[in-house]
């Protein structure tokens, strides 16, 4: 974390004191992922001021001192599919009139990876990894994988927690937080390749991509069973 | 466990996300194998460097300040309600641009503060969103009220259905959304295909083109859950409208003479038609916004008492 930005402060009824304590704090956070989320700081204040406009309507709603932030990232993230994913034509949800394959396939990782199938040796690219090159190669990779991956990955959610902000069982948060850490994985390979940093592409065959989706419902029905 | 399933489990075992038994198998696992141990390695050191590296943004000070006014402004908004409230009647209600008028930004010079539709209209969108949003909380209160649209077909024996307002109430907060799929129509074998394995029970979705005319278009389909059972969830085009479809398993015993009956019960919901259908131990939950009338006969056609 960098710069603090000026305190957050509203005065007045005790509702405005509670709202203070427990939901502006998350301010930074909410505009963070709104950004990566929008792609454009304009967007990304109205997406948060919106959410958090929301939030104070409803905060009779929420139970104070449960967990605040994640309620407030699940406002962010409906506004956001709701509202800004028209706006910005993302041809991410329900259904892409360009592209009929199935979600998983039109995100497929390429089949090899460093993630799985790095040479040890190889390690140093991590490195050479900055900030800037994280963020774009996030705002490359589909909007589904990069709210999981900024949800759990850069700002610190349980995989419940995800799976509730995004409201999806969390099965499905898992198989999109390994696949779209892959996707980033490949994005970074490639331009610490393009940029010199390493000079061999380090990543071999193998990866059985179609098994991912499978192999996480085996391991729902795995926990299932032993704990039912 | 062997290093297939550990494959697996990598990426949660390094997110610390497994449960005690699962990670004393993982590192008696780790512990053999060289070739996991260094899988496990990369995965860590790959996520250890991307939190490290990535700077998080801190929200410009303008946005704060136009927050604060904003939020200042909406307080003031509710204590006038309160107050008028308290001295007569309903609250009047206040539409939110009032309070967005005084906190617009002023460069744009558009109405970039107010929703689609503004006034009324962008209240009433925003009161609905967030009930969807929330509607699985404590609080129902604002929730759309349901009234069963009366009986067809089947005379519906009230004790059994009296547990179909929650359902109603989900599928038409299910319906409002729009939510990412996983797997396209329009080959409804496809479709019920991508499902083995992943929920409990068979998934067969309706032939709603049984109805014989008009334009019947399977658009695709996708996990969801129903009263925190999986499901699943089918959407489809009839005559340009979004006809939506929750199947799930309610695990509960329907007589044979009720399956054997096709009930079912028609509810209004939120200005949407909402039909639940028993067929086969499987309950179906077909929602849109087609007239009552075409609702009903598109039902009818999909769900035929034998
Ligand atoms: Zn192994």
């Amino acid at each position: 974390m960098t710069a603090v930005g000026m305190e957050l402060e509203v005065a007045g009824s005790d509702k405005m004191r509670a709202f203070n304590e427990e939901a502006l704090i998350h301010v930074d956070a909410l505009f963070g992922v709104a950004l990566r989320l929008t792609k454009n700081e304009r967007d990304a204040e109205d997406l948060v001021q919106d959410t958090l406009l929301k939030a104070f309507t409803h905060f009779g709603k929420y139970k104070r001192g449960t967990n605040c932030k994640a309620w407030l990232f699940k406002i962010q993230t409906n506004t956001f599919i709701n509202r800004y994913r028209k706006k910005s034509r993302e041809k991410v949800f329900l259904v892409d009139d360009r592209d009929h394959r199935p979600l998983q396939d039109r995100a497929v990782a390429p089949k090899r990876n460093i993630l799985e199938d790095g040479a040890e040796d190889e390690g140093d690219w991590y490195q050479k990894i900055f900030s800037d090159d994280v963020k774009s190669a996030l705002e490359e990779i589909p909007t589904d994988f990069r709210m999981v991956v900024l949800l759990a990955d850069l700002y610190d959610f349980s995989y419940k927690e995800t799976a509730e902000i995004v409201g999806c069982p969390i099965g499905t948060v898992m198989s999109r937080l390994y696949r779209g850490r892959r996707l980033l994985a490949a994005k970074l390979v490639d331009h610490a390749v393009n940029s010199g940093y390493i000079k061999h592409d380090p990543r071999v065959d193998i990866e059985d991509e179609n098994g991912d989706v499978q192999k996480v419902v085996e391991f729902k029905r795995r926990r299932r069973k032993r704990s039912g | 466990m062997d290093c297939n399933e550990f494959n697996f489990l990598v990426h949660a075992y390094v997110d610390d996300e497994l449960d005690e038994r699962e990670r004393v198998e993982t590192e008696v696992h780790l512990g053999a194998c060289d070739t996991c141990r260094s899988k496990a390695r990369r995965v860590s050191r790959f996520r250890q460097a991307l939190r490290e590296s990535y700077e998080p943004e801190t929200a410009p000070d303008s946005l704060k300040v136009r927050l604060v006014a904003a939020l200042e402004a909406q307080s003031h908004v509710e204590a006038q309600q309160a107050e008028a409230a308290s001295a007569s009647g309903p609250a009047p209600v206040v539409p939110l641009d009032t309070m967005r008028e005084a906190t617009r930004r002023p460069s744009t010079g558009t109405n970039r503060w107010l929703l689609a539709g503004g006034g009324l209209a962008a209240a009433a969108a925003v009161a609905l969103l967030v009930t969807a949003v929330f509607s699985s909380g404590a609080s129902e209160d604002a929730s759309p009220t349901i009234a069963p649209s009366g009986t067809a077909r089947a005379e519906r024996p009230q004790s059994r259905n009296m547990g179909y307002e929650p359902i109603v109430r989900e599928s038409v907060s299910w319906h409002r959304r729009q939510v990412p799929i996983e797997i396209t129509g329009p080959d409804d074998a496809r479709v019920n295909h991508w499902f083995q394995g992943k929920v409990d029970f068979k998934v067969k979705t309706p032939r709603f083109d049984r109805r014989g005319d008009g334009d019947v278009n399977l658009l695709g389909a996708r996990l969801s859950n129903v009263r925190e059972k999986q499901a699943a969830y089918v959407v489809y085009e009839v005559d340009g409208s979004k006809v939506s479809v929750l199947i799930f398993d309610r695990n509960e015993k329907v007589p044979d003479s009720a399956a054997r009956a096709g009930e079912r019960g028609f509810y209004n919901a939120g200005g949407y038609n909402v039909a639940v259908v028993e067929e086969q131990g499987v309950t179906y939950s077909i929602t849109s916004d087609l007239s009552r009338e075409d609702h009903v006969q598109l039902v009818n056609a999909a769900f035929r008492p034998k």
